[in-house]
């Protein structure tokens, strides 16, 4: 029983980065309906520039976090110029591939400019431990716990209680709508994918930092994670991606403390692949996510 | 014939049946980032017959090809009620969930003093009927050669028959195909199995060729690969996906000098190609006017 | 003569709203039902039953067969053919393939090169009659709104339907296209098929219609001939009030 408690605690720190990477999926999905599979890569280029900036000038975690929101938002503005504004919106198709395309450019272009298998990332400032009845939370986690806490506050703030976060809903919810209130479409899409590379960016941070070292595969990891905790929450609702991320932590850490890491990876896809059949909705029980075609 | 021509005419040849297959199913208008586990089940099916069971190679590719195809179709059946990105992440799923049981999949029997068969995450090795039967990589590319044209020769005679137009209704537009009498969910499926089974043959050869397979090669990044030459080279035809192939692995694979930043020459044609044209170089609007001008 | 299409107690809910509220409806062999109402009456969900995209409670029965449990696909295999109010081509395929897709579904598979050679023919004529030929190769993208319009009526036309549901074929046209869609359909697309049409266009109504039919918020507030319908005041509030036709 105390496992279960423990694996769930840990569960949730994990989840809560998972979530934040669901978060900026949808952010995208949602004024796009179209899915950037770049996400992921994008944000693994942040890190990256935040590692040159720690390896160059062995600065500490602030200029590291710094560079890292630049890289990120520069690579998604990238993605965004490219894959999404250069390609109408209608063919959805051209755009998943062509950030797939980028993708592959940008997992390249760092490889070639970090050639070690590691790279190493300074680690967050060092918190106590805290241990309860048994249970065991460590400084990193509750680090990352109450980061990613902080961002969905600013976020929910932002996107509930703005101008900018109504023009962003009023897209998601419609853009012809959203074109006839005289929203500027463009430019709303713009800085949600920009908003959307910073929240990944906290993520991305986050996750490199308590490891202490970073690889080019982090952007496939990434984007996996993201995509499994956005379809399992259900694709187009900002809660269900925080739940989504929840869900995806808790059962990954039951699964690695009770079957091991082999069987962690099958309980996963095999709870994605069912969710996505049994719930199509996913947890947050979305009806319409608008990526079928009406009549 | 030179060895590298060889090796990388076999490659095209043998990402052309996994292009071939996502292809299929983008003409259904579903995108499948998980042709790959199709790739995985016929390398894995034929390797276990002919290494382990000691079954003829013709058969083995038979069992390859008819796996994918079922399960193919086993998938597509509750997946194919699911549209757009959910479809993508259902095959994808699916694809991660077959490469991960793989990793855990031990299926060994002493064969001439020597463990055969998968072992886990440390792959399959010894998948030796094509070497022991002593045929030569030129003979090994015209075998694959003449099964990836005769899998082109079923498209066209599907497209004769009225097969591909109407699974290209069922991909443009599903509502107004069902209007029109067509059982959507019925080509759905269909597509889905020969896409599985397109792609198990493509398995079966590359298992046989390169005599050792392991379950990270068939990684999303093989599937999603698969789904951009079609992308690339055109949905209009079956050409397409080959043009994209040729282009990948063909132009790039050759010209050694780029071979180091290939990703970034590629991913940056793909995009420049993409944003030109939205469905590929040989894309149906292409193709509707060169029929329209060669009719006059 | 018989009814063709006979309805009795159809009801639709979208949640808590009633689209269709215990609609009945007779609709005789080669006749022209109109159906007219202000918008969010039902008359599309009307259409969008009757083809099955809608699963709605009550009974249909075509041509006195229930269908009310066939699914879209078998429906149009009796030869139940609709066309939409935003007109519903494939995009990708040229005009005379659209043509072509209309027939795929209910002729075999195979077809040697005569066969083919006549149907074409037959396609070809088809888009004659609605002045749509000269385009048969090209893309639908080349298409106004109104020859879009044309281009589903001409293929309503060579599927043999037997039972036509025309979802406002006039919307958004000019009064000079509403008279050529109106002759098209008078001499090429209704005569020997019996037909529901849903159409705002009193003047329209008036000229094709045996039986008219009107819904208002689910409900059937008014049947007869045009002229006695029309010439209801109630009815004609109803009608005139609509902000489309005002």
């Amino acid at each position: 029983m105390l496992d279960l408690v423990q694996n769930t605690l840990d569960g949730i720190a994990a989840g809560s980065a998972y979530a934040l990477l669901a978060i900026g999926f949808t952010l995208i999905f949602g004024v796009m309906r179209r899915l950037n599979i770049a996400f992921g890569p994008s944000i693994m280029v942040g890190i990256f520039l935040g590692a040159w900036v720690h390896v160059q000038w062995s600065a500490g975690l602030i200029e590291a976090a710094l560079a890292t929101f630049i890289g990120a938002l520069l690579a998604s503005i990238y993605i965004e110029r490219l894959s999404f504004a250069a390609i109408r919106g209608d063919a959805a198709l051209a755009s998943m591939a062509s950030s797939f395309a980028l993708w592959m450019q940008l997992e390249q272009g760092v490889s070639l400019a970090f050639p070690g298998r590691t790279t190493a990332f300074p680690t967050l400032p060092p918190l106590p431990d805290i241990q309860i009845a048994g249970l065991f939370l460590g400084g990193d986690d509750l680090l990352v716990l109450l980061s990613a806490g902080l961002v969905l506050l600013v976020l929910h703030r932002l996107i509930y209680h703005s101008h900018f976060g109504l023009e962003m809903r009023a897209l998601a919810d419609s853009a012809e709508a959203a074109a006839v209130s005289r929203i500027n479409i463009n430019r709303v899409a713009f800085l949600t994918f920009c908003l959307a590379a910073l929240v990944g960016a906290v993520a991305g941070l986050l996750i490199a930092a308590t490891d202490g070292q970073i690889t080019p595969k982090f952007g496939l990891w990434a984007t996996m994670k993201g995509l499994i905790a956005m379809m399992i929450g259900g694709l187009g609702s900002l809660r269900g991606a925080l739940l989504g991320g929840l869900v995806l932590g808790i059962v990954e850490a039951q699964a690695q403390w009770y079957l091991g890491a082999a069987a962690r990876e099958i309980v996963v896809y095999g709870l994605l692949f069912l969710c996505l059949i049994v719930l199509p909705g996913g947890i947050a029980g979305v009806r319409d996510t608008g990526a079928e075609r009406k009549l | 014939m030179d060895p590298f021509l060889t090796s990388v005419l076999s490659n095209i040849g043998l990402f052309s049946f996994l292009a071939l297959s996502a292809w299929l199913l983008l003409i259904g208008g579903e995108i499948s980032f998980g042709q790959q586990a199709y790739f995985a089940i016929g390398a894995y099916a034929s390797g276990i017959a002919s290494a382990v069971w000691g079954w003829p190679f013709a058969v083995a590719l038979a069992l390859g090809t008819a796996l994918g195809a079922g399960i193919g179709a086993l998938v597509a059946w509750p997946a194919a009620r699911l549209s757009g990105v959910h479809y993508a992440i259902a095959t994808l799923a699916f694809a991660e969930l077959t490469r991960a049981s793989l990793n855990v999949f031990r299926y060994q029997r002493d064969i001439d003093g020597y463990l055969t068969g998968p072992d886990g995450a440390n792959g399959f090795r010894d998948i030796r009927w094509v070497y022991e039967a002593g045929i030569a990589p030129g003979t090994y590319l015209a075998i694959i050669a003449t099964l990836l044209l005769l899998v082109i020769v079923l498209i066209w005679l599907a497209a004769r028959l009225n097969v591909m137009a109407q699974l290209r209704m069922v991909g443009e537009d599903p509502i107004l195909a069902g209007m029109q009498g067509i059982r959507v969910l019925r080509w759905k499926i269909g597509a889905a199995a020969a896409a599985g089974g397109v792609a198990g043959l493509g398995g079966a050869l590359f298992a046989h060729m390169a005599t050792y397979v392991e379950p990270a090669q068939f990684s999303v990044m093989t599937g999603v690969h698969a789904v951009a030459y079609g992308l690339i080279g055109g949905l209009g035809t079956a050409i397409g996906p080959l043009l994209g192939v040729l282009i990948d692995v063909g132009l790039l694979e050759s010209l050694r000098s780029l071979a180091a930043y290939r990703m970034i020459v590629f991913g940056g044609l793909v995009a420049i190609i993409l944003i030109l044209r939205p469905r590929g170089i040989l894309d149906e609007t292409l193709v509707t006017k060169v029929r329209s001008w060669a009719r006059r | 003569m018989g009814a063709a299409l006979e309805i009795t107690d159809l009801t639709l809910r979208f949640g808590g709203v009633l689209a269709l509220d215990a609609v009945d409806l007779s609709v005789a062999s080669n006749t022209v039902m109109g159906v007219a109402g202000p918008i969010g009456s039902g008359k599309s969900s009307l259409i969008n039953v009757l083809t099955g995209h809608y699963p709605a409670q009550g009974s249909v029965c075509f041509q006195g067969r229930p269908i009310a449990h066939l699914t879209p696909p078998e429906r149009a295999r009796l030869g139940i053919v609709r066309t939409f109010q935003t007109p519903r081509v494939y995009r990708r395929m040229s005009i005379l393939e659209n043509m072509r897709a209309a027939l795929h579904a209910t002729r075999h598979l195979f077809q040697g090169p005569s066969a083919r050679r006549r149907e074409d023919a037959h396609l070809r004529d088809g888009l004659a009659v609605f002045g749509l030929d000269h385009v048969a190769h090209e893309l639908p993208d080349r298409l106004t709104q109104f020859e879009l319009r044309l281009l589903e009526m001409a293929r309503a036309h060579v599927t043999g339907a037997r039972l036509l549901l025309l979802d406002e074929p006039a919307a958004g046209a000019t009064s000079e296209e509403a008279r050529q869609l109106s002759r098209a359909m008078t001499e090429h697309l209704i005569p020997g098929r019996t037909v529901v049409l849903v159409e705002h266009r009193i003047d329209l109504l008036r000229a094709l219609c045996t039986d008219l039919v009107v819904l208002q918020a689910g409900r059937k507030i008014g049947f007869g001939t045009p002229d006695s319908v029309l010439a209801r005041p109630d009815i004609r509030a109803c009608l005139m009030g609509d902000p489309v036709d005002a």
